[in-house]
């Protein structure tokens, strides 16, 4: 991937407050397009990140560029291509969300008062606001302001989105809502949006930033992140499961076999489930199950290659790099 | 399609912070209460207590500009620092700083749109519109037109200092994270310069400063324009130049 597929680009970003680092040698690359979720524990540094892209914070050393443009030197003029969202978005509260975005729309645009107003129209239509729109911000319910805040990031059609924590005040339904406007920007433009509401990230994102005390560890696309270990298989037999244990212990491309009890089966019996560790992917993808099929006695109720859920991968990559840290 | 705006980096986002801010000082009709709170404070007093004593003379027209100039600016001085004690700390406080510099505002934008906003509000309705009444007044009380250009003068003089005030302020919100503190040092700044006759070496600063202006003002209302009064009004617009250009600064530095 070359420098000009990245939209969000840094070499060892770092921030520190006294002499504490609250951001450490960060090496983001985020290449255009994408939907990246920015994942971290409470106090991993995700805020700190975002304002660092856009400005709103100066590095201690490092330095990074969104859209090509330096962070440092730069910030007026990215802003003006980036939309932002905030934790906790803060408004005028006695701006309407109309006369909101407004007051925003004119950072960006100048001339036509009918366009704008179009312009305006046609956010608060795609937030779902329409009905209160012309309401004083003071009167917004959480999802509102949050709704208004998606708006006004989205107001200059920006090719980049940074949003801040967009859905963890939100109930239910809002959250819902808010991943359904996330997953619309989808083609128009890059979103990158922290989190740590692992389940969302897996729904909308196609990349994933995972930070920890101010370190990445880990970055890249979701899909390659949750396939996890392409070696490991996983085989549900009826019984206790030596017997094809026994077997597959003998054979050379295994490497090892760990056994857990299993779910019982639709009558009731005991399964056992055993994971299979193999040295070559593509002859177990081939030979695995015609080993174990080949013994009679054998019932197979659940075959495949092991995958893992986002919220695996999260906490054994926090709590690793955690335990490497002390 | 869109037409972007194109201003230079450095007044990036002036144009909105100046129209939120007056949007904020008039909407809904606010500058009617604006308007009735500043000529009840300024201009009614000072018609009421100057005018009507005897018959129709320049003297009792100058009396009235005189009493305006030293007693019917003073609401305003305070007033200034009320109105503008927290246009920045407020906006710390609230957060909604974070909000509006992550759009393309650049610091001096900031400070420059909020100065011109207040500055266009305290020359109209503060100062400006009680000022045009006591001169009309004064003129119905017997001031002859030839003293008009003279009081022009000097409410320009007044309007400088309050935006001597003004900068001070929000210069000062710029540093302070609490509106007490910016409220209490201005104060502290006014009334000091006020008192630099009281010492016998401060007195001599004392002519050349911000605080003259008000002297100097009714001095040239009735007629006499001092020599010293162009340092001190170079002074003061030097002094309100470095508010601003320190306040700018500090906000570039700004960190959320």
């Amino acid at each position: 991937m070359t420098e000009s597929d990245l939209i969000i680009s840094t070499t060892n970003l770092t921030k520190k407050y006294r002499k504490k680092s609250v951001v450490e040698n960060l090496n983001l690359a985020v290449p255009r397009g994408s939907v990246c979720g920015f994942l971290g524990p409470n106090g991993a540094g995700k805020s700190t990140t975002i304002k660092l892209l856009l400005g709103l914070t100066k590095p201690t050393s490092g330095e990074g560029t969104i859209l090509g443009d330096s962070i440092i030197k730069d910030s007026v003029r990215i802003r003006e291509r980036v939309g932002f969202l905030a934790q906790e978005p803060r408004f005028y509260e006695y701006l309407t969300a109309r006369e909101t975005l407004r007051f925003i729309a004119s950072f960006f645009f100048k001339g036509s008062n009918s366009k704008i107003e179009s312009r305006i129209d046609e956010v608060i239509y795609t937030v779902g606001l329409d009905k209160k729109a012309d309401r004083p911000v003071k009167g917004f319910s959480g999802g509102e302001r949050q709704r208004l805040g998606i708006a006004q990031a989205a107001i200059n059609d920006p090719e980049l989105i940074i949003l801040d924590e967009p859905a963890s005040a939100l109930d239910p339904l809002g959250r819902r809502d808010m991943l359904q406007i996330i997953e619309n920007f989808r083609g128009r433009s890059t979103v990158f949006y922290s989190t740590h509401i692992l389940d969302d990230v897996q729904r909308v994102s196609d990349m994933v930033v995972i930070l920890n005390n101010g370190k990445l560890i880990a970055q890249g696309n979701i899909q390659e992140l949750l396939a996890g270990n392409r070696s490991q298989f996983y085989i549900t037999v009826r019984g206790d499961g030596s017997t094809i244990s026994d077997k597959l212990q003998n054979i050379s491309w295994i490497n090892n076999i760990t056994i857990e009890q299993g779910i019982p089966d639709v009558n009731n019996d005991r399964t056992t489930k055993l994971q299979v560790n193999v040295t070559n992917p593509s002859t177990a993808e081939n030979e695995l199950l015609r080993l174990v099929m080949a013994d009679n006695e054998t019932v197979v109720t659940e075959f495949g290659r092991t995958s893992y859920e986002l919220e695996d991968i999260f906490v054994d990559l926090v709590e690793g790099e955690s335990e490497n840290a002390r | 399609m869109l037409a972007r705006t194109s201003a230079k980096n450095w007044l990036r986002g002036f144009y909105p912070i100046f129209r939120k801010e007056l949007f904020r000082r008039l909407r809904n009709k606010r500058w009617i209460l604006s308007l009735v709170v500043w000529m009840s404070l300024s201009a009614v007093p000072t018609i009421s207590l100057a005018g009507g004593n005897s018959s129709p003379s320049v003297s009792q027209g100058l009396g009235m500009l005189s009493l305006f100039l030293w007693l019917g600016t003073t609401p305003m001085w305070i007033g200034t620092i009320v109105i503008s004690q927290g246009a920045i700390v407020e906006e710390k406080l609230t957060q909604t700083l974070l909000w509006i510099f992550s759009k393309p505002l650049s610091g001096s934008a900031f400070v420059l749109g909020k100065f011109a906003a207040y500055a266009l509000f305290i020359a109209v309705m503060m100062l400006g519109i009680p000022a045009l009444a006591v001169g009309i007044f004064a003129v119905i009380y017997g001031l002859t037109v030839n003293y008009l250009l003279g009081y022009i003068s000097s409410v320009l003089m007044i309007y400088l200092l309050l935006l001597f005030i003004l900068s001070l302020t929000l210069m000062l919100g710029t540093f302070f994270q609490k509106i007490s503190s910016v409220t209490a040092i201005a104060f502290m700044v006014y009334i000091g310069g006020a008192s630099l006759n009281v010492n016998r070496y401060l007195r001599l600063i004392e002519p050349y400063s911000f605080a003259a202006l008000q002297r100097y003002a009714v001095q040239t209302a009735a007629g006499s324009f001092p020599m010293q009064a162009y340092f001190a009004i170079g002074v003061t617009l030097l002094l309100i130049i470095l508010f601003l250009f320190i306040a700018s600064w500090k906000m570039e530095r700004y960190e959320f």
